[in-house]
């Protein structure tokens, strides 16, 4: 039985999935079991001197390159790999009506 | 060709002196390893794409330069490279249909320091989409087999370049790991595999799932093997922010120093419920070993290991469900047909072009990143992390590796897990705590279970990879299990 609140086609929309009907009931079966093993987190005990969520990035800080044009132009070469592109563009379905 | 000189071809070294002694050119070698693939891959599915042409092109440039005086030692040697690293002209899958039509228009940092070492690359590995999974049942292009066993998994996700350096279809393979994907695969095709410290090898051109986990390695049959290879694919890359600048050092030259006086530590937290006995027996008796070798047994503990499951499952697809954002139908990758408009457009190529598993983790990653879901799971998940991190920096302090098992069990039959998906995270138990602390760890054979490899999984300290690769190697001298092949590769 589901014990954690979420509107599965709301989290779907979310990640732009879609599922048919059909495969609502197991896929939420699934996901619950996936929740109620990262819910054991709640029972790890958090040291006070843990600090702050901004303290705890997982590695230091990466190194920076100057801001400088190093690329050299690739316009045509990844237009050709679009499912469809024309004059330049990338096509995609009207947006503006 | 003798069977002697047959067997030497199986390692990168075996290869490599036969190179130098001119016995064999790069071409021979690179037609010996495509006939195999011929021959034995289709029963592993282990290739997605087999590059034959292209591969004997670059030994034919591979023995012009060794005529010319200019190899290196890795010069000539093939290799299977895991199909998620990009590969200019040639089609980098990452084992999705969402990708089946890529061809990426640049090369990887590794592709390309080790096309620049002369080696060939026979082909793309097959491996779990995206690389989510840890059974490598989750490719596009079918389940990878297990040469020791085709009705079981290779382990995942870099099963294929497992499989394939197992069952001798090349020497020496790459591979990526994020939460154990190198060294589960070794462990269960009975070869080693090496993940170095994050940042050691760059990851610029090599397909994302979570970035702050995933890192690439070597997969040979052999700790010195897997020395040379990662010597070349490791170095500081201006194109990888999280790259390390600090120097590459020869991981072959320290591989004999003695262990005398190496403390090691066995946490007693690896050997809780759910380890099967004989792979428990296998890493006592490979710490025995150790002893014998002169190293000193410590005990220490991880207290926070089973925490490791949880908080790697909501980091990993936290970050995946980001990465694989890009994936819209609209630059490159798969489009479904007649999309109605934009939405229907990325919503149906997305949902069309990935598999299952990986749409199960964009949505636990969506959900556990939504509004009023954020500090309860990735924010206690980051908090965790700390503390997993924290219990190696205080092991460390009186040990100077770790050893445990790499897997609770040998290689699985396919479709075990295909139900519960959550079981197949736990294989990942004694593994993910080394991603999520950003430490190098390796699996190596230690043992056989009803006919099936046991891993050996060492942990080391920050970037030293070079002890790590020593104490593998030093295991390897006195023991056999690294020499040990499935019947199939014969």
């Amino acid at each position: 039985m589901a014990t954690h609140q979420y509107d599965l086609d709301a989290l779907a929309r979310l990640a732009r999935l879609s599922f048919d009907k059909s495969e609502h009931a197991a896929l939420a079966q699934k996901l619950e079991g996936i929740l109620d093993l990262v819910d054991e987190l709640s029972a790890v005990p958090l040291p006070e001197t843990l600090g702050a969520l901004a303290s705890l990035a997982p590695t230091p800080q990466g190194h920076t390159r100057p801001d400088a044009v190093t690329e050299r132009d690739c316009r045509d070469e990844y237009l050709a790999l679009a499912p469809a592109a024309d004059e330049g563009h990338f096509l995609v379905p009207r947006v503006v009506e | 060709m003798s069977d002697m000189k047959e067997r030497a071809l199986d390692t990168l070294t075996g290869a490599q002196a036969l190179l130098e002694k001119k016995e064999i050119s790069a071409v021979e070698l690179t037609r010996h390893f495509v006939e195999r693939i011929k021959a034995i891959d289709p029963e592993l599915n282990s290739v997605i794409t087999l590059c034959a042409e292209e591969a004997i092109a670059q030994a034919e440039q591979a023995d012009a330069r060794r005529a010319r005086g200019e190899a290196g030692p890795l010069t000539g040697i093939p290799f299977l490279h895991k199909d998620l690293f990009c590969t200019r002209g040639i089609r980098t899958s990452c084992g999705s249909r969402m990708l089946d039509n890529f061809v990426a228009p640049y090369d990887a940092t590794v592709t390309e320091k080790l096309a620049a070492a002369g080696m060939v690359m026979l082909g793309k590995a097959n491996m779990d989409e995206f690389a989510m999974g840890s059974s490598n049942e989750t490719s596009f292009y079918g389940a990878c087999r297990n040469p020791w066993d085709v009705t079981r998994v290779p382990g995942g996700s870099s099963g294929g370049s497992a499989a394939a350096v197992a069952a001798g279809l090349a020497p020496v393979a790459t591979a990526t790991d994020t939460g154990g994907s190198i060294r589960l695969p070794a462990a269960f095709c009975g070869i080693s595999g090496i993940k170095p410290t994050y940042g050691r090898v760059s990851r610029y051109g090599m397909i994302a799932f979570a970035s702050s986990l995933d890192q690439g390695g070597p997969m040979a049959h052999t700790a010195e093997d897997c020395a040379h290879l990662l010597g070349a694919m490791a170095g500081f890359d201006m194109r990888d922010a999280t790259s390390l600048e600090d120097p590459v050092p020869d991981y072959t030259a320290t591989l004999d120093a003695p262990l005398t006086g190496l403390k090691f530590g066995v946490p007693k937290d690896f050997f809780a419920e759910g380890l099967d006995e004989e792979v428990a027996q296998a890493i006592e008796t490979a710490s025995a070993q150790l002893e014998a070798l002169g190293a000193i047994r410590v005990e220490v503990t991880l207290p926070h290991l089973r925490a490791s499951i949880p908080t790697y499952y909501v980091i990993a697809p936290a970050e995946a469900s980001s990465n694989l954002a890009r994936y819209d139908g609209v630059r490159f990758g798969y489009r479904c047909s007649d999309p109605q408009d934009i939405t229907d457009l990325i919503t149906r190529s997305r949902s069309e072009a990935f598999g299952e598993e990986v749409k199960r983790r964009i949505l636990t990653g969506t959900f556990v990143l939504s509004a009023g879901y954020y500090d309860a799971y990735y924010g206690r998940a980051l908090a965790v992390r700390k503390l997993i991190a924290q219990d190696f920096d205080t092991a460390f302090e009186s040990v100077d590796i770790i050893v445990g098992p790499t897997a609770p069990g040998p290689a699985f039959a396919l479709d075990t897990f295909a139900e519960d998906p959550v079981k197949m995270y736990l294989t990942d138990i004694f593994t993910a705590s080394a991603n999520l602390a950003g430490l190098p760890a390796m699996s190596i054979p230690a043992g056989l279970t009803a006919g099936l490899p046991v891993g050996l999984q060492l942990i080391g300290r920050r970037l030293d990879e070079a002890r790590l690769l020593n104490v593998a190697h030093q295991f390897q001298q006195t023991t056999d299990w690294h020499l040990k092949r499935p019947e199939l590769s014969q």
